[in-house]
């Protein structure tokens, strides 16, 4: 029914096996060689049929291909002669990533290195310039020489907490720069297209914030709009997240699909009898606005998406919504395999999927509704569709379900929608400069609204509900999602009796695997801050000089423990309970001594 | 006195005084010292023969 599929999910186990076969390119192609030789062979060889053994061959050549593919990223580079010393480089600013009260953070190219000569390099790093009155932040395309130290992406100290190295080489970098001093010396910039649009987004995200509009309508509006959300206040973050709406801040298919709504409707006007022009049109906006907000997965899997459909249009060969979830899929991945792995693609596809295989289950339910009412329900299920399909691997990467995501953005969506489209026109007119007085003012008092709406539903909803997940469990969960979409909604009764083996085998792995309560004495510190945890009986006592930090420090090492209790104090408490005394500078657990020395 | 875990937050030359004083059995080095403090902190206390975990590089857990 779907052909792509099975290419698809041939590509991902060969993505899969990248990490696993370590062979020389040579020995890639040569193989390839060897199962084409053999496949023409047996194709066309009459009388008997090999009809297994060509598909197998199939197969193979598709993974080996896969691997040829994905060579040169799947091999890390040495640079440990250059670590941890100062170099002159010569960089390219390719995105500007993050920035904090103290720094400014990039992903550059770094395209080489002068030591007694030029040294070729081209490798993608993290770039990070301290923020003081004199420093002036670097525009994508921005070429320069410059004295940096080099270091490598620190690894996590422990399980529980964020590997920011793991996260950083699945998309490729693996260095760290610092800028040494702002001494540069500046090239011409990149002429390329690419990043004379990114530059278009800094410049228009700088006329954003150059208006009179609040600071948490600046912030919401380029998250909105130039999907800057690195600007958007941690509170208002927080905020979105537990009522399960973040989706509506990020840029994803929800954004792209309003846009290219908007653009296709003007342009049937411009366009009426040449369809083929209107999705050319189509193609060149949404391309200009993906490439202009900053190619995240979700905005590349949806303008994908639109493009292969404005394609299949103006072609005049249409094809269901799922194989173009598929081709845009397998596209992504030729184009990245590192997009595998990547929580915003991962999240993008399940959700669509989810909105895709199981809305027309519920969609019967509403046909025969008033308009108000089809809207309403109609919205209501859609959320359902993409929880149900995302929900267990959003819990397996942010640890929380939010309960109230079906109410919430039943009350956020429609005004995010209209925020969103007055935002665009705001943001047209202020570039062709043009600027209406009450229009600040509007935005202002929409936003006001919108955030008091966000309080009034947070104040009435449940908390998330917050636990953590293994990887074997979110396998587990997703294989019974599976089985019970098999039994109930596509009407396979006989694989009842496996839903119940599943169902049984699960509860006897969770038992047996279930750890036993342990006692443990944990202890981290960084420049910031010491803490000191212990673990007993499902308790936890946290010790710091700096309780503020402690999160930091810690991860979700309560989490992943699951403990019912935490006490946190700070060094000069007093404070016994049954396993655990701490008192003029020592700490009693379990009848060891445990000392600390300052000075 | 005898403890069983001593973390040492600042840098000291009187190591074996520690030792003599203490006899941890194991010493934890706070990473707020400077990485070149840690690291000669590390060696005099591994000549002798007691066991260091350098918190800027790792965390120390313990199982009971």
């Amino acid at each position: 029914m779907f052909p792509i599929i099975k290419i698809l999910f041939l590509w991902i186990i060969g993505i899969l096996l990248t990490s696993f076969i370590d062979v020389s390119l040579v020995v890639l192609f040569v193989l390839i060689a060897i199962f084409s030789c053999l496949f023409v062979g047996l194709y066309f060889k009459r009388g008997y049929s090999f009809k297994y053994l060509e598909n197998l061959l199939l197969v193979l050549i598709l993974l080996t291909v896969v691997q040829v593919i994905n060579f040169h990223s799947s091999q890390e580079k040495d640079f440990s002669a250059y670590l941890n010393k100062e170099h002159k480089v010569l960089l390219n600013i390719k995105e500007r990533y993050k920035e904090t009260d103290s720094q400014f953070r990039y992903i550059v190219e770094l395209q080489a290195v002068f030591i007694d000569t030029l040294i070729s390099i081209n490798e993608d790093c993290l770039f990070y310039q301290k923020k003081d009155l004199l420093s002036s932040h670097f525009y994508p395309g921005d070429r320069f020489y410059c004295s940096i130290y080099w270091k490598q992406i620190a690894k996590a100290k422990h399980a529980a907490l964020f590997d920011a190295s793991e996260y950083w080489r699945l998309k490729g970098v693996t260095q760290s720069l610092w800028l040494q001093d702002e001494k540069i010396q500046r090239l011409e910039d990149s002429k390329d297209w690419f990043y004379l649009i990114r530059r278009k987004q800094a410049e228009w995200l700088e006329l954003i914030h150059r208006q009179n509009l609040s600071e948490s309508t600046r912030q919401i509006l380029s998250a909105l709009v130039l999907g800057d959300k690195r600007g958007v206040d941690k509170e208002i973050k927080h905020r979105f997240s537990i009522l399960g709406l973040s989706h509506t801040l990020a840029l994803s298919g929800l954004h792209i699909s309003l846009i290219y709504g908007i653009c296709a409707f003007m342009l049937s006007f411009i366009f009426k009898y040449r369809p083929v022009l209107q999705s050319l049109c189509l193609v060149v906006i949404i391309i200009f606005y993906a490439v202009l907000t900053g190619l995240s997965p979700s905005v590349m899997r949806a303008s994908l998406m639109f493009l292969l459909y404005a394609v299949s249009l103006g072609l005049n060969r249409r094809t269901t919504p799922l194989n173009i979830v598929f081709i845009s899929a397998l596209l992504l991945l030729i184009y990245d395999s590192n997009l595998l792995y990547d929580v915003g693609f991962q999240l993008s596809y399940l959700a669509v999927l989810g909105i895709l295989y199981f809305y027309r289950f519920f969609k019967k339910y509403i046909e025969n509704k008033s308009v108000l009412v089809k809207f309403i329900l109609g919205m209501i299920l859609v959320s359902i569709s993409a929880q149900l399909s995302t929900g267990i691997l959003s819990v397996y990467y942010f640890h929380s379900f939010p309960l109230s995501f079906l109410w919430a953005n039943l009350l956020i969506l429609p005004m995010i929608t209209f925020l969103l489209y007055v935002s665009i026109f705001y943001l047209f007119f202020l570039v062709i400069g043009i600027q209406f007085s009450f229009t600040d003012s509007f935005l202002d008092r929409f936003i006001e609204i919108l955030l008091s709406l966000i309080s009034f539903v947070e104040h009435y909803s449940f908390s998330p509900v917050e636990f953590y997940m293994t990887r074997n469990e979110l396998f587990y969960f997703y294989g019974l999602l599976l089985l019970v979409c098999l039994v109930f909604l596509e009407k396979r009764f006989g694989l009842l009796r496996f839903v119940y083996i599943y169902l049984l085998s699960g509860l006897v792995l969770f038992h047996y695997s279930k750890k036993t309560p342990t006692k443990e004495l944990f202890i981290n510190t960084s420049k910031q801050a010491l803490v000191i945890s212990v673990i007993a009986n499902d308790e936890q006592v946290i010790l710091s000089d700096n309780p503020g930090l402690v999160s930091y420090l810690l991860g979700d090492y309560s989490l992943m423990n699951t403990i019912a209790c935490v006490d946190t104090l700070s060094m000069e408490s007093d404070y016994q309970n049954e396993f655990f005394r701490v008192g003029d500078g020592f700490v009693e657990l379990f009848n060891e001594k445990l000392l600390m020395i300052k000075n | 006195m005898d403890v069983d875990v001593l973390i040492q937050s600042t840098y000291r030359e009187d190591v074996s005084d520690l030792q003599d004083f203490f006899s941890p059995s194991i010493v934890v080095l706070d990473a707020k010292m400077y990485k070149k403090s840690r690291a000669i902190l590390k060696e005099k206390w591994l000549a002798l023969n007691v066991e260091v975990v350098d918190l800027g590089e790792e965390v120390y857990t313990r199982l009971y």
